[in-house]
């Protein structure tokens, strides 16, 4: 027992002896390749003017290089390599992020203090990276420029990008909520495909003449109208047109929510009737998305619905012609006020960019009016130079953008948009499911949100 | 003195030398892989446990302490238990039956079947699809009117199912794809248990008139209670955890029916930005799992011994 003691003994010293050598030869070998590894120094404080390198890392969602672009993809690509041509010391770093990843990676980002020169944003994000300070003000670059000025702005979007009177963002292009009709399934039903339903009155009225069981079978397979109501933002946005056009609006001045009034809850009781009272919509429409609904309308399922500017150049138009498919304003209720809602998309340079001069300059180069031209002929310009161009007018953008212009409201100035809209959107699911009834749903999403968000 | 009387005190005196003389070493080799573990795992919840107490947003610059406003917050907040209540319910449903379907089907590949390995090989495919993946997919297959079930449905004369549409439709989905995505794992696990069965004990069992649902009660499912208790452990945790597939399928809707309290908490972090509240939310799930888990090790011990 005794010499069995002494050789363990012997035998866990030698063992750790000998474990001790290769370890220390593999740490050092770990940290040669970890130096290796280490990134080249960045040169910094660098300029345009003084010839210095420089890196822009810029965040968006537009592959700038993506096959199959349409004309406003390759007036950035043309725009973009200008730039470069024109500015040698000037690298431009991508990271293409999916656009509804775009505010989270930023705001994370910039938490760690790695935040990209130049981000692509949402209009509704602008508000909460204005008050959070992460994007810089654009009012000394914007103040006496010949396009990218207030003046020349859309004023819905514009209202969206200013914050205390300072500017935000370069606005890209805006949206609207439009109805579509599909003008083929008007006329089958006996209706004027040239007089579509210009208020809410008419608007059920159609869609009863509408929805049909067109095969026999005892289901609906026509409805006549569609609606968003899924777990996306757009079903708020859809939402809040029929709540403006009836007089109500979303928050007040200090933040807090007013949609429960009259208007909101005859909006949440217009959408209850549609599916459960009128039968004109399908229960389904709380789980089909917004490219299942474009679906819907170019198969037929849906006779008319509310969707998006974004849908009339390549998926309506493209896929039926204009022989079929129309284009109108969201009907208001009777005595009621035309009403949308408009988002959008921006240019912001980040508050952490060491080279703010250099980002400016490489935005105003891909903002040109050449570039704002070619977009503004896929979706709706946000610049009156461009609404009012001769190559614009008479286009679908160009009277969408009309439309836009006099009846659009934009995103709530809440850092909580968010939470707003959520509340939103489930109040209207229960709602259309029957689970409570629309002034009850209502009334407790703003009451929620109004205890927990309002104000912060 | 006799050798067993010598043999406490000398072996605890060889495994005290036994530490001095080798921990160092061995404690070097393992402290990048504890190091690491240690700055992601640990210093993550104690960081993520003191921001519990910060009203501490994204969207703010300004990230004051408030002490236990978060937690009170949520002790008022009717959407947290809420959500805590699904996903207790969700837990009760989803772990007994995907602990279920793996036993159930690691009992037929214990049998000595033709084309074994290559069902075995199948029946693991959803366990190496990613989770978002399977989620996306599922969504397309349950989706009411473009679904390929409600195709099948429809044309076996059953009509259309509002799968995602519905409360309980959208529940039930979730559980559903949820367990196929799940049920591997088990089966894994309980297979490689059902092989440690000594045959004899079944041979002992036949020979005494035994039928196969007295050897399955009998024999099978008491060998196989540590392995249950370890799903049960882990199926549950993983419940709890659970965001990726309500992510992918339903986003936590229609209405509020499939938001569950780890979706809840991912929407408050990465939605609204409220990581404070977020975080308070996080510590909950912890303590929660943590009382689960005790009972079950206790459970565990219990029976083992």
């Amino acid at each position: 027992m005794q010499m069995s003691k002494e050789i363990s003994m012997q035998y866990y010293s030698l063992r750790a002896a000998v474990s001790r050598r290769p370890f220390i030869l593999v740490t050092v070998f770990l940290l040669l390749i970890l130096s290796a590894c280490a990134p080249a120094v960045q040169e910094s404080g660098g300029s345009a003017q003084s010839g210095q390198p420089v890196t822009l890392r810029v965040q968006t969602s537009i592959d700038f290089y993506a096959e199959n672009a349409h004309s406003g993809i390759l007036a950035y690509r043309a725009a973009h390599e200008k730039f470069l041509e024109d500015n040698p010391n000037i690298r431009v770093e991508f990271e293409i992020v999916p656009g509804f990843e775009l505010y989270k990676q930023f705001i994370v980002a910039a938490e760690a203090g790695n935040a990209p020169d130049i981000t692509y944003q949402g209009a509704a994000n602008t508000y909460t990276l204005a008050v959070s300070e992460q994007i810089l003000p654009l009012n000394e670059f914007m103040e006496n420029h010949p396009y990218l000025n207030a003046e020349n702005l859309q004023s819905a979007i514009l209202a969206v990008e200013t914050v205390d009177g300072k500017y935000y963002g370069i606005p890209t292009t805006t949206d609207a909520r439009l109805l579509y009709f599909r003008k083929d399934l008007l006329a089958e039903a006996g209706l004027d495909p040239n007089q579509p339903p210009a208020t809410r009155e008419e608007l059920i009225e159609f869609a009863q003449t509408l929805t049909m069981d067109k095969d026999g079978d005892g289901t609906i397979d026509q409805w006549g109208y569609g609606f968003m109501a899924d777990n996306t933002l757009h079903t708020p946005h859809m939402w809040l047109a029929h709540v403006w056009a009836g007089g109500g609006d979303l928050v007040d001045e200090e933040g807090r929510a007013i949609f429960d009034s009259e208007a909101g809850i005859a909006a949440a009781k217009f959408y209850y009737d549609l599916v459960n009272t009128y039968e004109v919509s399908p229960p389904e429409v709380i789980a089909t998305d917004i490219d299942a609904s474009v679906r819907a309308l170019v198969s037929g399922e849906y006779a008319m619905a509310v969707l998006g500017s974004w849908s009339w150049p390549n998926d309506l138009v493209g896929a039926l012609g204009e022989e079929k498919i129309g284009w109108t304003k969201v009907p208001p209720p009777e005595g009621g006020q035309d009403a949308t809602f408009s988002g959008g998309w921006s240019w912001m340079i980040s508050s952490q960019s060491e080279h703010p001069e250099e980002a400016w300059a490489y935005l105003e180069a891909i903002n040109s009016e050449e570039v704002a031209l070619a977009l503004g002929k896929v979706d709706i310009p946000t610049r009156q130079s461009i609404l009012s161009h001769p190559e614009v007018q008479g286009l679908f953008v160009a009277e969408a953008g009309a439309y836009a212009s006099e009846a659009a409201h934009g995103n709530p100035q809440v850092v909580t948009t968010q939470a707003l809209f959520d509340g939103i959107r489930q109040a209207l699911q229960d709602v259309i499911q029957g689970r409570v009834s629309p002034e009850e749903a209502i009334t407790k999403a703003a009451a929620d949100y109004n205890t927990q968000y309002a104000g912060r | 003195m006799s050798a067993s009387t010598r043999t406490e005190p000398t072996t605890k005196t060889r495994r005290r030398r036994r530490r001095v003389t080798y921990s160092l070493s061995e404690f070097l080799w393992i402290a990048p892989a504890a190091a690491f573990v240690i700055f992601f795992t640990f210093f993550a919840a104690v960081f993520a446990v003191r921001i519990s107490f910060y009203d501490y947003s994204l969207a703010s610059v300004v990230r004051p302490f408030v002490g236990l406003g978060n937690y009170i917050q949520l002790w008022n907040d009717s959407a947290y238990w809420h959500s805590m209540g699904l996903s207790f319910l969700f837990a009760a449903i989803d772990v007994p039956l995907t602990i279920l379907i793996g036993f159930i089907l690691a009992l037929m590949l214990n049998q000595p079947l033709a084309g074994r390995s290559v069902f075995r090989s199948a029946l693991l495919l959803p366990w190496v699809i990613s989770m978002v993946i399977a989620g996306y997919m599922l969504k397309w297959i349950f989706s009411d009117s473009a679904g390929i079930l409600n195709y099948f449905l429809t044309e076996l004369g059953f009509g259309r199912v509002r799968w995602l549409s519905t409360a309980w439709g959208a529940f039930s989905t979730i559980a559903i794809s949820h367990a196929w995505k799940a049920y591997p794992f088990g089966m894994v696990i309980l297979l490689a248990g059902l092989q440690g069965i000594p045959k004899d004990l079944y041979e002992v069992a036949e020979i005494d008139g035994a039928n196969a649902f007295q050897r399955l009660i009998n024999i099978t499912i008491p060998f196989l209670v540590p392995q249950f208790l370890i799903l049960f452990i882990l199926r549950t945790l993983n419940s709890f955890n659970m965001v990726d597939i309500i992510f992918a399928m339903t986003q936590g809707g229609p209405g509020n029916a499939t938001e569950f309290v780890s979706f809840y908490m991912y929407q408050r972090a990465f939605a609204y930005l409220d990581l404070g509240y977020a975080t308070a939310i996080a510590v909950t799930i912890l303590v929660v799992n943590i009382v689960l888990a005790l009972v079950y090790l206790r459970v565990l011990r219990s029976r083992t011994t």
